[in-house]
C-alpha cells in the first residue's frame, strides 16, 4: 500500500481527492517547502515520511517524474536546441552581413534578432515555469530560483540576454543542492556574470571592481563580513583575464563563451583577505580565492542567514542559523545538509514560524496555480510572466545584482496587495487564456473555444478546499460562504490574508 | 571664486538654527514634496562639472565633460566660476537653473562608508544618523508624516511598486505603482468582502488601502498610460511616468508628500560625457522633472523635488570609461520657490588633496542636514519634531527657501 502510494505520487499525477484531508501542520510545512502544496505532495509525504520526503526533496533529479506533456513543453523550447555559441555565431554573421546591405535591410534585421532574444527570455521562463508548476521535486525548483536570485543577472544588459537559458541550465540548476563551492566556480565561470558584472572588461592595468565587490558583498562575505577597500582592489586584480570570448577560440580555461585569458591578468603580487599571492598563478589564483571565500566563517553565515530568511522568517533566531553555518563549514559547504539542519530544527515546525513568511509575487503566482489546477498543465505562461511584471517581480528583470528582497518589507504593500486581488480573479474568471496557446490568442481566438478551454478547466471546490481550509480564519470563511459562484470563492481564497502567506 | 573662503562662511551659517523663519510659501494648494531617489549612484561630477578644475580633466580623460565655452558642440552651460551643467541637460534642467529655481549642492552624502549600492540606499532612506544598530521598519518620510500629524500636508504616497523603506514605519501610507495593472478594478461588493477577510490582521490597514487608492487612481492611470505608451522610447520612459505623478500629486489633495525612484546610474563601463549612456539618462531624467514641474502646474510654486542618490562615484575614471563607487555627490533641489540659480553648502576645491581616501569626492554637506533645513522651512517643524524625523541631523542653513 506503502509502496503504491510512492508510485502513484512519483510518477503520475494524482488529480483524485486525498482520502484524508491534510492537517494544518502537514500543510505549513508543505507550504514552505513547495510552491505551495498539491495533493500529490501530501501523498509523497505521507508515504515517505518527513525524513524521507525530505531526502529525496534535497537531492537533486533534473527532469524526473514531470508529467509527459510538461516534459513535451520543454522539449519543444528552441532553448533546449542551441548554445549560446550559436547564438554568438548569429549576431555576428548578422553583423558582418549587415556591412554589405541597406539601412533598410540593417534596421530589419536587427529588429528580427531582437524578437528573437525576445522569446528566448520567455522561453526560460516557461521552462521554469513548467518545472515550478508540475515537478514531483519543487524544492530543487525553488532552489533554483534562490540561487539565480542570489547570483541576479539582468536580461536587459548586453549580451545575457542570449546567455540567460544557459546560465540557468548549467551553472545554476544542477548545483543549486550541491556544493557552494562548484555553484560558485560554476557562476564566475559562466559568461552571462562576467558579462553583466563587467568582471569581462576587469584587465590588467584597468582593473574594474564591479564583480569583485559583488562578489564579496553579495555572493559570500556578505557587506558586514569583514572585508575592506583593499581587499575589494587585490580581488579585482586576482579576477583579471577572466572574461568573454564571442568567437570561441582562445583562452584557458575555457567554458562555452566563457575564457580566461593569461595575458590579461595582472602578474603583480597581491595580499586578499591577509594571504598574499605571488602574481604568477593566473587562473589558479582566482581558484585560491574562491577557496578563501568559500572558507570563510562570513560566507558560511551569510547563505545560512540568507536561506534561513527565505524558508523560515523574516528575522531567523540566531541559533538556527549558527546550526546551519556550522553544518555549512563542517560539510564544506553542502547546500543540501544546510537546508537539512534548517529543516530538522525544531524552530521549523513551532508555530510561532508558521504561515508567516509573506509570499514573493513568484511564490503567489506559482501558489495559485498549483492550487487551482495542479495537474493540468498550462499551454499559454504570458499571463504569468505578465502578472509578474506587474507585480514587481519580472522574471530575469531585476536590474542590480543584489536580487529580489526576500521579506515581508519588500512585498506586503497596498498596491501589491491590490493587485493580486485584481490577478486572482483573472487567474479563476480568465483561466481559459491559460489553457489556449498564446498564438491562437493572437489570431483572435472565438469565445465557443473560451468557453470550451474554461469547461474543460473547472474550479474544483471540493479538490481546493481541503488544501486551505485547516488555515483559514473565521472571518476568512465567512466571506468565503458568502460567494457567489466557485469562481468568485476561488478568487477570494487567494485573496484571502492566509494565502499571501506560507 | 575662492572656495576655501566659501567654506568659512558656510560654516559660520552652519551654526545658525535650522527653524526661526518659516517659507513664505504661497498658501493656495499648500505644500508639496517629492523625493526622487537616483538608484545606482549616479555621477554628479557629469551632471554638475567642475570645469575650473584641472584635476577634474587629468584625472577623467575620456569621459570629462568639456569646458563651457570651449566651443565643443557637446561643451557644458557655465552655472558660475566654477561650476557648469551637462548640455544632455539643456533642454530640460538648464531653464529652470536659469529661472533661478533649481540649486545643487555638491559634496553632498552620508556617513555610509561601506560604498555598498544595497546598505547605503538603504540607509539613505532610513534617515537615522550614526550610532544605534539601523531601524528597518522606519524611513524618515513616514517619520515626517508622523511628525506633520493632523496637518493637511501630511499624506504621503510612494510611486514604487512595492512600499519604500523612506515610507515604512508606524503611518499607513500606500503605493501606487506606475507600472500597469490599472484595469478591471474590483467592483465594490468584492472589495468589500475582501477588506472584511483581513479586518483584525497585521494587513488590514494596507488591504483596505489598496483597494481605496486602485479604486481612486485607476482611471486616471490608465488615461494616462495608454497615451504615453505611444512611441515612448526608454530614454524618456521617466518623462511618462513623472508626468503621471505630477498629475496625481497636484489632483489629490492628500497627496503632498510623494517619492519616486529612477534606476540604471551603475555606470562601470562607458559611460559616455555629453553624450552615451549617462547623458541619455540624465536627458530621460531632466525632461521628467520639467514636465513634472509643468504638471504641477499653479502649485509649482508651493513643491519642493529634492533629487538624490546613494553615495557619489569616483573622482578619477576607471580602466573602462566609467566610474566606481565613491563618497559625495551632487543633490538637487528644485521648486517654484527654492531660492535657486546657485550652488549651496560647503565646498573645496575638487583636486586631489581634497578627495576622500585619494578616491572619492568628499561629503561636507550631510543630505540629513540639507532635508532638516528644508523640511523646517517648509513644515514649520520645531526642534523636537524634527529630531524625531531626522535624529541627530546638525541643522543648517543652506539658504534653499
Amino acid at each position: 500500500m506503502r509502496t503504491l502510494a510512492i508510485a502513484c505520487g512519483l510518477t503520475v499525477v494524482c488529480a483524485s481527492a486525498l482520502a484524508d484531508a491534510p492537517s494544518e501542520s502537514e500543510l505549513r510545512f508543505l507550504n514552505r517547502v513547495t510552491y505551495g502544496a498539491t495533493a500529490r505532495d501530501v501523498e509523497d509525504y505521507r508515504g515517505l515520511g518527513r525524513d524521507g520526503y525530505l531526502r529525496r526533496q534535497l537531492a537533486f533529479h533534473g527532469d524526473e517524474g514531470l508529467p509527459r506533456e510538461a516534459l513535451a513543453a520543454i522539449a519543444a523550447l528552441p532553448i533546449m536546441h542551441v548554445r549560446p555559441e550559436d547564438l554568438a555565431d548569429r549576431v555576428i554573421a548578422a553583423r558582418r552581413a549587415a556591412r554589405f546591405s541597406s539601412a533598410e535591410a540593417k534596421r530589419e534585421s536587427r529588429k528580427q534578432l531582437q524578437k528573437d532574444f525576445a522569446q528566448l527570455d520567455f522561453q526560460v521562463f516557461e521552462r521554469r515555469t513548467v518545472r515550478a508548476l508540475y515537478s514531483p521535486y519543487p524544492l530543487q525548483e525553488m532552489m533554483t530560483w534562490f540561487w539565480f536570485n542570489h547570483f541576479n543577472v539582468f536580461q536587459n544588459k548586453k549580451q545575457v540576454r542570449f546567455l540567460l537559458a544557459d546560465y540557468e541550465e548549467r551553472a545554476i540548476r544542477p548545483h543549486a543542492l550541491g556544493r557552494f563551492r562548484d555553484l560558485l566556480r560554476a557562476v564566475l565561470t559562466h559568461p552571462a556574470m562576467m558579462v553583466y558584472l563587467d568582471n569581462a572588461e576587469n584587465v590588467r592595468g584597468k582593473a574594474n571592481e564591479n564583480y569583485a565587490r559583488e562578489l564579496m558583498e553579495l555572493h559570500t562575505l556578505g557587506v558586514d563580513g569583514g572585508y575592506t577597500q583593499a581587499d575589494v582592489e587585490a580581488l579585482a586584480r586576482i579576477l583579471t583575464g577572466a572574461g568573454l570570448d564571442l568567437s570561441g577560440r582562445r583562452g584557458e580555461p575555457r567554458n562555452g563563451l566563457f575564457a580566461f585569458f593569461p595575458e590579461r591578468h595582472d602578474p603583480g603580487p597581491k595580499v586578499f583577505l591577509g594571504q598574499s599571492f605571488s602574481g604568477s598563478g593566473g587562473f589558479a589564483e582566482i581558484e585560491r580565492a574562491l577557496d578563501l571565500l568559500c572558507r570563510h566563517p562570513s560566507t558560511a553565515r551569510f547563505v545560512s542567514r540568507k536561506l534561513a530568511v527565505y524558508f523560515l522568517a523574516d528575522d531567523p533566531p540566531a541559533e538556527v542559523v549558527e546550526q546551519m553555518a556550522a553544518t555549512f563549514r563542517s560539510s564544506d559547504g553542502d547546500i543540501a545538509r544546510t537546508l537539512a539542519a534548517l529543516f530538522a530544527s525544531p524552530r521549523f515546525s513551532d508555530p510561532q514560524y508558521a504561515g508567516k513568511k509573506f509570499k514573493d509575487p513568484v511564490q503567489y503566482v506559482y501558489s495559485s496555480i498549483r492550487l487551482l489546477f495542479p495537474g493540468d498543465v498550462l499551454k499559454n505562461y504570458k499571463p504569468l510572466a505578465g502578472a509578474l511584471a506587474q507585480l514587481g517581480e519580472p522574471v530575469y528583470g531585476h536590474q542590480t545584482p543584489e536580487g529580489y528582497g526576500m521579506k515581508s518589507r519588500d512585498w506586503a504593500s497596498s498596491d501589491q496587495l491590490a493587485k493580486r486581488f485584481q490577478l486572482a480573479r483573472g487567474f479563476a474568471g480568465a483561466r481559459a487564456r491559460l489553457f489556449v496557446t498564446a498564438e491562437a490568442i493572437d489570431a483572435g481566438i472565438g469565445e465557443p473555444e473560451l468557453a470550451q478551454a474554461r469547461q474543460a478547466h473547472p474550479i474544483g471546490r471540493e479538490r481546493i478546499e481541503p488544501l486551505v481550509a485547516p488555515l483559514l480564519s473565521q472571518k476568512t470563511r465567512e466571506a468565503l460562504a458568502r460567494a457567489g459562484d466557485p469562481q468568485e470563492w476561488a478568487a477570494l481564497v487567494l485573496s484571502s490574508p492566509e494565502f499571501m502567506y506560507r | 571664486m575662492d572656495r576655501r573662503h566659501f567654506v568659512r562662511s558656510s560654516l559660520g551659517s552652519a551654526l545658525a538654527l535650522a527653524g526661526g523663519r518659516l517659507w513664505a510659501a504661497p498658501a493656495a494648494g499648500g505644500t508639496k514634496l517629492l523625493v526622487v531617489m537616483l538608484r545606482g549612484a549616479y555621477d554628479g561630477a557629469s551632471l554638475l562639472v567642475p570645469y575650473s578644475s584641472e584635476f577634474y580633466y587629468r584625472a577623467r580623460p575620456g569621459i570629462a565633460v568639456p569646458r563651457p565655452g570651449s566651443g565643443d558642440p557637446n561643451a557644458s552651460i557655465r552655472l558660475d566660476a566654477d561650476w557648469a551643467l551637462n548640455a544632455s541637460a539643456k533642454d530640460a534642467l538648464y531653464p529652470i537653473y536659469a529661472r533661478k529655481q533649481l540649486a545643487f549642492v555638491p559634496f553632498c552624502g552620508s556617513s555610509d562608508t561601506s560604498r555598498s549600492h544595497f546598505q547605503a540606499q538603504d540607509l539613505m532612506e532610513m534617515g537615522q544618523g550614526e550610532g544605534g544598530a539601523p531601524d528597518y521598519s522606519s524611513g524618515f518620510l513616514n517619520r515626517l508624516v508622523q511628525a506633520l500629524g493632523s496637518d493637511p500636508r501630511a499624506g504621503g504616497v510612494a510611486f514604487t511598486s512595492n512600499l519604500t523603506l523612506a515610507f515604512k514605519g508606524a503611518a499607513a501610507v500606500p503605493n501606487v505603482s506606475l507600472r500597469g495593472g490599472a484595469r478591471n478594478p474590483l467592483p465594490q461588493g468584492e472589495g468589500e468582502r475582501i477588506a472584511a477577510m483581513y479586518e483584525g490582521t497585521p494587513l488590514a490597514a494596507v488591504a483596505a488601502a489598496g483597494i481605496e487608492t486602485r479604486r481612486e487612481v485607476s482611471q486616471q492611470l490608465m488615461t494616462e498610460m495608454a497615451e504615453s505608451a505611444r512611441g515612448a522610447g526608454p530614454a524618456r520612459a521617466f518623462e511618462s511616468r513623472a508626468r503621471i505623478v505630477g498629475k496625481l500629486m497636484r489632483g489629490k489633495a492628500a497627496y503632498s508628500i510623494g517619492f519616486v525612484d529612477v534606476g540604471g546610474w551603475d555606470t562601470h563601463v562607458n559611460q559616455g560625457s555629453a553624450q552615451g549612456a549617462l547623458a541619455t539618462n540624465l536627458e530621460g531624467l531632466t525632461s521628467g522633472l520639467a514636465a513634472f514641474a509643468q504638471e504641477m502646474g499653479p502649485l509649482w510654486p508651493g513643491t519642493v523635488v529634492v533629487v538624490t542618490s546613494e553615495f557619489g562615484r569616483t573622482a578619477r575614471e576607471n580602466g573602462n570609461r566609467g566610474t566606481d563607487h565613491g563618497h559625495g555627490n551632487a543633490l538637487w533641489v528644485l521648486g517654484g520657490g527654492v531660492a535657486g540659480g546657485r550652488i549651496a553648502g560647503a565646498q573645496v576645491p575638487v583636486d586631489e588633496a581634497h578627495l576622500y581616501q585619494n578616491r572619492d569626492f568628499p561629503v561636507l554637506n550631510d543630505y540629513r542636514s540639507v532635508l532638516a533645513h528644508l523640511f523646517a522651512r517648509m513644515y514649520g517643524l520645531d526642534g523636537a519634531r524634527l529630531d524625531r524625523v531626522l535624529p541627530g541631523a546638525k541643522p543648517q542653513d543652506f539658504a534653499l527657501l
